[in-house]
């Protein structure tokens, strides 16, 4: 489980979901 | 939760639906979404034309980042799918109402998680308002737990 508080310099935490929330759906990941 | 965290509220669609990109109200999303298509599906020439609008938009560090997450999730779909990785509970229960409004349930790889019995979904919408405190308590639960392993 990752803290939803974490934070990088370059991105926001809904910039980095965004990214990857979407790569995921793209490949139809369920997880 | 994250947007929540951040005092945001942010709209979810744009995950699975290329049309709503531009509402969910990420700052630069638009370049974001469009070097995730191109990572994912994209010929060479629309993934350049990507890079390029997120190196513009976001800086160097910016697109660093973003290529980063965008290759990372590339690889980790593929080994949850691949091992069948079943979605933890409570996010099972907590997160069923909002996987079925995005169609999130109808992906193949939502056969490697049971379904959540009506009881558990109810307790799961009950539970959901506490995500933003439940989800850094297990964080650190789970911090914890991999100091001691």
């Amino acid at each position: 489980v990752i803290d939803p508080r974490a934070r990088t310099r370059a991105l926001s935490r809904a910039q980095m979901e965004l990214v990857a929330g979407r790569v995921s759906a793209l490949n139809e990941c369920f997880y | 939760v994250s947007g929540e965290l951040e005092g945001a509220r942010f709209d979810l669609h744009a995950v699975t639906d290329a049309a709503a990109a531009g509402s969910a109200g990420v700052p630069y999303e638009r370049e974001l979404l469009a070097l995730a298509e191109a990572v994912v599906r994209g010929a060479e020439v629309e993934l350049a034309h990507a890079r390029g609008k997120a190196l513009a938009a976001l800086g160097p560090e910016g697109f660093v980042a973003a290529a980063a997450v965008a290759s990372n999730f590339e690889r980790m779909v593929r080994i949850a799918d691949a091992t069948g990785i079943p979605l933890d509970a409570p996010l099972d229960a907590i997160s069923a109402s909002m996987r079925a409004e995005l169609g999130i349930d109808a992906f193949g790889s939502a056969a490697n998680t049971p379904s959540v019995s009506p009881a558990r979904r109810l307790l799961g919408r009950a539970l959901a308002p506490f995500a933003r405190y439940l989800m850094p308590a297990l964080a650190g639960l789970s911090r914890r737990f991999t100091k001691r392993a």
